[in-house]
């Protein structure tokens, strides 16, 4: 068709020139300048991965997700309420590792954070809020396959069940701050369950080896269902991203799930800005704010589990930008999704009640993933 | 050449199949009459334009036909989809289970393709799907496999058939035994043939070589008290083995062997039939339920010394119980927990005569054998939380099945006040429970919030808890429901409001998703705003959860503010930390936390109705006291009371419409006393007390004794007069009974009206019809093929002489000793070989690595079909259209090769100059015209030639053409004053102008 439609215009001279600039366009960037969803919400134009099922390649109910490049390939690491880490390539589809937590007896792990490994930072490692074991796990990458239950042993862990500074109820997300070398200084960790606060540890290294040192907590559980009863009080931060500024400073950004916002607190505690229905226009209000992604233009993708929706929002105004997705089960809706991040310009959602992934590319997401969102060292 | 398939109403060709193909005859008929109209229509044409046209027109016809025919696009798949079927019942060992799964995992590697699938489905008591068929599947997980002690191997291929995919050619692969005790693998594997699906079987070889069952017990059916029976074991033992003998008689164990401290008793089994007589008197009347236990302690050599094994490895099938009826007068079982209540009514019973026994509710019967026994059952003042729902079942079961009777008396604990709304006992009352609707009384409101249950099935005993508590709930409290839904957030599933029918309610119930909610602030605090707007006078809220969700303290101190509890019931809870959320919702607010663990999910629904309970409290009547009114209905039970004494309270219930009879009345026409027949059984029902509480006028009234004596009698089940000797036989999985019925002389009893029921062990019963086979004979039967007891209860009337009639009850029962699932001691291997053979399958080899489960012999592979008669229609179309071009257009090769010349010199001419080409176009132009000479047309008055003479000839500036102009050659033209040439003539004169042209060229 392009074709025929390019030889109908040969005999216009210098109209022939445009009309085949534009039919290349046309024909070389499909959706480019085109929107993303349509007037529902509904994701246009998505890829989906994954299904429901309990062998390789299938999900029950995934609530982690992070991405992170290997050998310049995109990868994608998921957990699932089975207690499976799988590490996906998002070009083939295929999983390049697969393997189970040691322990799942009171629940599975919900979150996860790709990172320079604690022992050697030219390695990358993944990072498991092991939710329901009070504890914290890190395994090196690549992932092998060991589907046997602690088949592979974490390289590093740490956390026990506890109320006191340095213990955990239910960890939720972790966020790495970096040193200049690029090797972890501190290890923030999110939780609730009546803690409900973000703990920080420092990673110190000695004669004897490597350990984390409990340092401050960010955070106070909320009495309220609002989140009026103190200035930094929290209800389920879910998930947590340390933001690297322009002027070299940091900052911790977070979701404050249950009180339906988001927090921005100094490295020291110290709240900056709420990000909510207060502060934005955007007529839909945030529900249940899971998923947290920094880009590198300031701005954040949100995966709001109770809206079924991935929100692009603008980290300094806290104006909504876009938002992508719909409640549903068809391909481009979205069911309580639990994360998203974007790679290689696609973004990536954690599909959760549907048990899988979507991708998507979207004209109004240009920023990459942070690098302290995880994912991207 | 295109192959050609006809199948039944279809004709394929190539890659299109023909729906309808019986249209395609068009095309001959129409092809033969567009020849035969051509030779007519088409002989203007050239031979070349005739032939084209005729083709053409052929192949439109051909087309236009084909697309009436429904053409359809057949695509057909290589995969290939293999579902295989697991048994996991227990009679495969559980070594076996390991090795079916390393086998599956090995041979569904070898030769599999990209696209190939493969599915899983566990059979046993019921089918389960682990994996629906999938390309990512690679190995046997299980997951829910549900109960084991059965194999049904149809339901498995038939729920495999149904899941096959569509896009792939599928094949079953049956791992098993082949032992199935439930459903007929045969019928299954005829619909797997009937589908084109052949099933591959792998047999899972075992064999139980040192087993022992005990086949059965065999006891009398009927004996007196004091009579000395003979209990027969019979086992059989694969090889000789010792193991102690243990029987019991109604749950008490018998010494066997007065000399050992130890009950039971030491035998010693012969390879073989073995068969034990063990003598055992009988003490007391009723039916007794007789249970006998081997356990093995070795097998034996050939000298008869123990070996080092025990030998015997199935458990199950070491347990047989059987029963004995013993015949009596009839007493009366007495449950009271206030004992001063009780012995007002024993001392009422003991001075008529009637003898009587008395316990708690905790002593209470928990099997219909140590129930049947007693001519009648009197509950005083017991709630329903006192009883397991079994044994709420069971007293249903005891009236209805076994025609014992029933007398409930009321008090603070019982009726609707005591939980009995909702009960499986309800039904069997001649009241409802729920207050009648007219009533103006304080109500209830409930909101249950509800979470996402992570166990096994917890989706199910979610719905079953709700259910209970709607159940325990009358039909003016008002109930909601707040559910967190994963699409659309948290809201009322069910709004507040009135329980009503529970249709309604009900339906919710079976649409509940239970979602994962993050938070219990949004569900708590719909719950919060529906309770605070009710018009209710008690206000509660149930909780279920597993405590994970986040929780606002501040919330609950609105609750508390308000008035509303809390019940909290923490399922499986995560952590201490979850414990303690759930714990701190019912302290803050005065409710109560249960904390309920993965084994005891049974006593949810049981949490639940005690729950709503506390909201049920207002159905009790208490005021200044009046005497009950009398129906004017003269009864057995009221027969010789003219009056009854004055009573304070009573719980209130509303009249039951149908075959039920009020005897007393209250307040408002509120039922005080009622009776009715429930099945084979009577029912008698007294809502307000026997104690001082209530009716302290009652004990001390001289016509007391009297009013229960009736009352209880009326409800006794009735003795018989005539003789019945009744059998029963074994028939398959059916019980037949065989019924001898004589009269009071002995002779054989015809025309007899039998009712009679079967209580089953699974609690519910079933009608059994018995007809009359022969003089005095009758025969029914039943089903039976669930591993238990099965209590037959019959009550017959016949005519006798002269007008009299004879009533008679009789009972008997069957055993049957252990499920057949644990009698397969070896494969059935054959049955697997006929379902193979039937369906075209094979015998896999027992080597993994030799097994091909992908082989695409003998599939057929899927074919989708896609209509394209809109392509053929458009294509005929388009080709009708060329046969027309043909006909009405001439082609002439020479114009063709003259317009190709045509082009080659524009071709050439874009290398002059512009001037030039304008100059060869004009020189063209004047050809076409045949103005020659160069000569302007007249009509391109403005532009001069440039040899004209124009300047020295006159110029008309108006008025009439210069048709005699030397400068002009004109065309000619039809001028507006012409006369008009008609139009064929027209056309010949364009005709010939266009031949003109040709010849210019």
């Amino acid at each position: 068709m392009i074709g025929s439609m390019t030889a109908g215009c040969r005999n216009l001279g210098g109209v022939r020139v445009v009309c085949v600039c534009a039919l290349s366009t046309l024909a070389v960037l499909p959706g480019c300048g085109e929107r993303s969803t349509d007037a529902s919400g509904r994701i246009l134009n998505a890829s989906v991965l994954g299904e429901t099922g309990t062998h390789v390649g299938q999900f029950v109910y995934p609530r982690g997700m992070d991405l992170f490049l290997m050998d310049g390939r995109p990868m994608a690491v998921i957990v699932d309420k089975t207690a499976r880490l799988q590490v996906l390539d998002l070009d083939s589809g295929s999983v390049v590792g697969a393997i189970k937590t040691p322990e799942w007896d009171q629940g599975m792990p919900t979150g996860l954070t790709v990172g320079p490994s604690l022992l050697d930072a030219q390695k990358q490692a993944v990072y498991v809020a092991d939710t329901h074991e009070h504890r914290v796990l890190m395994y090196t990458l690549p992932l092998p396959f060991a589907d046997e239950p602690g088949a592979t042993e974490p390289a590093f862990a740490f956390g026990s069940f506890g109320r006191e500074p340095g213990e955990f109820v239910y960890p939720t997300d972790i966020a790495l701050r970096l040193n200049a070398d690029g090797s972890v200084r501190e290890i923030y960790v999110s939780e609730y369950g009546g803690n409900d606060r973000v703990s920080v540890f420092a990673v110190e290294h000695d004669d004897d080896g490597m350990g984390v040192r409990w340092e401050r907590a960010i955070g106070v559980a909320s009495e309220t269902v609002d989140g009026s009863d103190d200035p930094r009080s929290l209800s389920r931060p879910q998930s947590i991203a340390i933001r690297r500024l322009a002027d070299g400073s940091e900052e911790l950004v977070l979701t404050d799930a249950s009180h339906h916002r988001m927090g921005r607190f100094t490295l020291d505690g110290e709240p900056i800005a709420w990000i909510g229905s207060a502060t934005d226009t955007d007529p839909r209000a945030m529900r249940f704010p899971y998923g947290l992604t920094l880009l590198d233009d300031s701005t954040a993708l949100v995966t709001e589990f109770g809206g079924c929706v991935v929100r692009h929002l603008d980290l300094d105004s806290g104006e909504t930008i876009e938002r992508y997705g719909a409640p549903g089960r068809a391909d481009g809706e979205l069911a309580t999704p639990w994360a998203a991040g974007v790679i290689d310009g696609k973004v990536v959602v954690l599909d959760s009640g549907n048990s899988r992934l979507q991708m998507f590319r979207a004209s109004g997401i240009t920023g990459e993933q942070h690098a302290s969102s995880g994912g991207r060292p | 050449m295109i192959p050609a398939q006809v199948t039944l109403g279809s004709l394929v060709v190539g890659p299109i199949q023909f729906g309808q193909p019986i249209m395609l005859v068009l095309i001959a008929v129409l092809g033969v009459l567009s020849i035969l109209i051509a030779r007519k229509s088409l002989a203007g044409l050239g031979r070349s334009s005739r032939v084209a046209a005729l083709v053409i027109r052929i192949l439109a016809i051909t087309l236009i036909v084909g697309a009436l025919a429904r053409p359809e696009f057949r695509r057909t798949t290589d995969a290939v989809g293999v579902t295989v079927i697991v048994d996991a019942s227990r009679s495969i060992p559980t070594t076996a289970q390991s090795r079916i799964d390393q086998y599956i995992a090995q041979a569904q590697n070898d030769s599999r393709k990209g696209e190939d699938l493969l599915g899983v489905i566990t059979a046993a008591e019921g089918a389960y799907i682990q994996s629906t068929p999938s390309k990512h599947t690679r190995t046997i997980d299980r997951q829910f496999i549900g109960g084991t002690d059965g194999t049904n191997l149809a339901e498995a291929v038939n729920l495999a058939i149904a899941t096959a995919p569509k896009d792939a050619s599928n094949r079953l692969v049956l791992v098993s035994d082949g032992n199935e005790t439930d459903g007929s693998i045969l019928r299954a594997a005829q619909a797997a043939k009937a589908v084109g699906i052949p099933i591959d079987v792998l047999p899972v070889e075992f064999d139980y070589s040192e087993e022992v069952i005990v086949d059965s017990l065999q006891t009398p059916s009927n004996v007196r008290v004091g009579d000395t029976i003979s209990v027969k074991v019979i086992l059989t033992a694969v090889r000789p083995a010792a193991g102690r003998l243990m029987l019991s008689q109604d749950g008490t164990p018998i010494d066997l062997n007065a000399d050992e401290n130890e009950l039971g008793e030491i035998v010693e089994l012969h390879a073989g039939r073995n068969v034990l007589v063990v003598p055992v008197q009988v003490r007391r009347p009723g039916p007794q339920l007789y249970e006998a236990v081997f356990e093995p302690l070795a097998v034996l050599d050939e000298g008869g010394n123990p070996g080092a094994t025990i030998g015997d490895s199935i458990r199950e099938n070491n347990i047989a119980t059987a029963i004995t009826f013993v015949g009596d007068e009839g007493v009366v079982l007495i449950v009271a927990e206030d004992p001063a209540e009780a012995v007002v009514i024993e001392d009422a019973l003991h001075q008529a005569e009637i003898q009587t026994e008395r316990i708690n509710a905790s002593q209470f019967a928990s099997n219909l054998p140590g129930l049947v026994s007693y001519e009648a059952v009197i509950l005083i003042n017991e709630s329903a939380f006192s009883f397991s729902e079994s044994q709420q079942e069971l007293m249903r079961q005891y009236v209805h099945e076994t025609g014992g009777g029933l007398v409930m008396i009321g008090g603070p604990e019982s009726f609707g006040a005591g939980g009995w709304i909702g009960s499986p006992l309800a039904d069997a009352l001649p009241i409802r429970l729920d207050p009648p609707q007219k009533r103006q009384m304080p109500r209830g409101a409930l909101a249950i919030v509800v979470h996402s249950v992570e166990i096994p099935r917890g989706v199910f005993y979610g719905k079953e808890i709700c259910n209970a508590a709607v159940d325990a709930l009358s039909r003016l409290d008002l109930v909601g429901i707040v559910e967190y839904q994963g699409l659309g957030g948290t809201d009322w599933v069910y709004p507040l409001s009135p329980v009503g029918d529970r249709t309604a309610v009900k339906q919710s119930i079976q649409d509940l998703q239970f979602g994962d909610m993050p938070s219990f602030d949004p569900s708590l605090q719909l719950a919060l705003q529906g309770l605070k707007n009710a018009s209710a006078g008690q206000k509660h809220c149930i909780v279920i959860s597993d405590g994970d969700p986040s929780l606002s303290r501040t919330l609950l101190r609105d609750f508390k503010q308000a008035g509303i509890t809390i019940s909290s019931v923490g399922v499986n809870p995560h952590s201490p930390g979850d414990t303690n959320t759930l714990r701190t919702m019912a302290r803050v607010t005065g409710g109560t936390f249960y904390n309920v663990s993965n084994n005891a999910l049974a006593t949810l629904p049981q949490i639940f109705v005690k729950e709503a309970q506390t909201i049920r409290r207002a159905l009790i009547w208490e005021g200044e006291p009046f005497s009950p009114a009398m129906a004017g209905v003269p009864t057995v039970t009221m027969r010789g009371i003219n009056g009854v004494p004055p009573i304070g309270g009573y719980v209130v219930a509303a009249e039951r419409e149908g075959l039920s009879l009020v005897t007393l009345r209250g307040k408002e026409e509120d039922p005080i006393a009622a009776q009715w027949e429930y099945g084979l059984g009577k029912v008698v029902t007294f809502t307000s007390d026997v104690s001082s509480r209530w009716a302290p006028a009652w004990v001390g009234w001289d016509g007391f004794n009297q009013f229960w004596e009736q009352h209880v009698r009326w409800a006794m089940r009735p003795g018989g007069n005539a003789t019945l000797r009744v059998n029963t036989e074994q028939v398959g999985e059916r019980t037949r009974v065989i019924v001898e019925a004589f009269d009071p002389d002995g002779n054989r009893l015809d025309f007899a009206n039998f009712r009679a029921r079967v209580a089953t062990p699974d609690g519910s019963g079933q009608l059994v019809e018995v007809r009359q086979v022969g003089p005095g004979r009758y025969e029914g039967d039943f089903s039976s093929n669930d591993a238990g007891s099965y209590v037959i209860n019959m009550q017959y009337r016949a005519p006798g002489k002269e007008g009299a009639v004879y009533e008679g009850s009789a009972q008997a029962a069957v055993t049957r000793p252990f499920a057949d699932e644990f009698r397969s001691l070896k494969t059935n291997t054959p049955l697997l070989q006929q379902v193979a053979a039937m369906t075209g399958g094979i015998m896999l080899p027992i080597d993994a690595s030799t097994s091909n489960l992908w082989r695409r012999e003998g599939l057929t592979p899927p074919v989708a079909l896609t209509p394209v008669w809109l392509a053929f229609a458009l294509v005929g179309i388009g080709v009708f259209l060329l046969d027309v071009a043909v006909r009405r257009v001439r082609i002439s090769p020479a114009a063709i090769m003259a317009s190709i010349r045509r082009s080659a010199r524009k071709e050439q001419d874009k290398s002059t100059g512009a001037a030039d080409a304008m100059r060869l176009a004009r020189t063209k132009a004047r050809s076409r015209t045949g103005d020659d000479d160069g000569v302007s047309r007249k009509s391109r008055k403005f532009e001069a030639a440039p040899d004209s003479t124009a300047a020295s000839a006159p110029i008309a500036l108006k008025g009439e053409s210069e048709t005699d102009s030397p400068l002009a050659k004109p065309k000619r033209t039809i001028e507006k004053d012409e006369k008009p040439v008609d139009a064929l003539s027209a056309l010949r004169a364009a005709k010939q102008r266009a031949k003109d042209d040709m010849k210019d060229l």
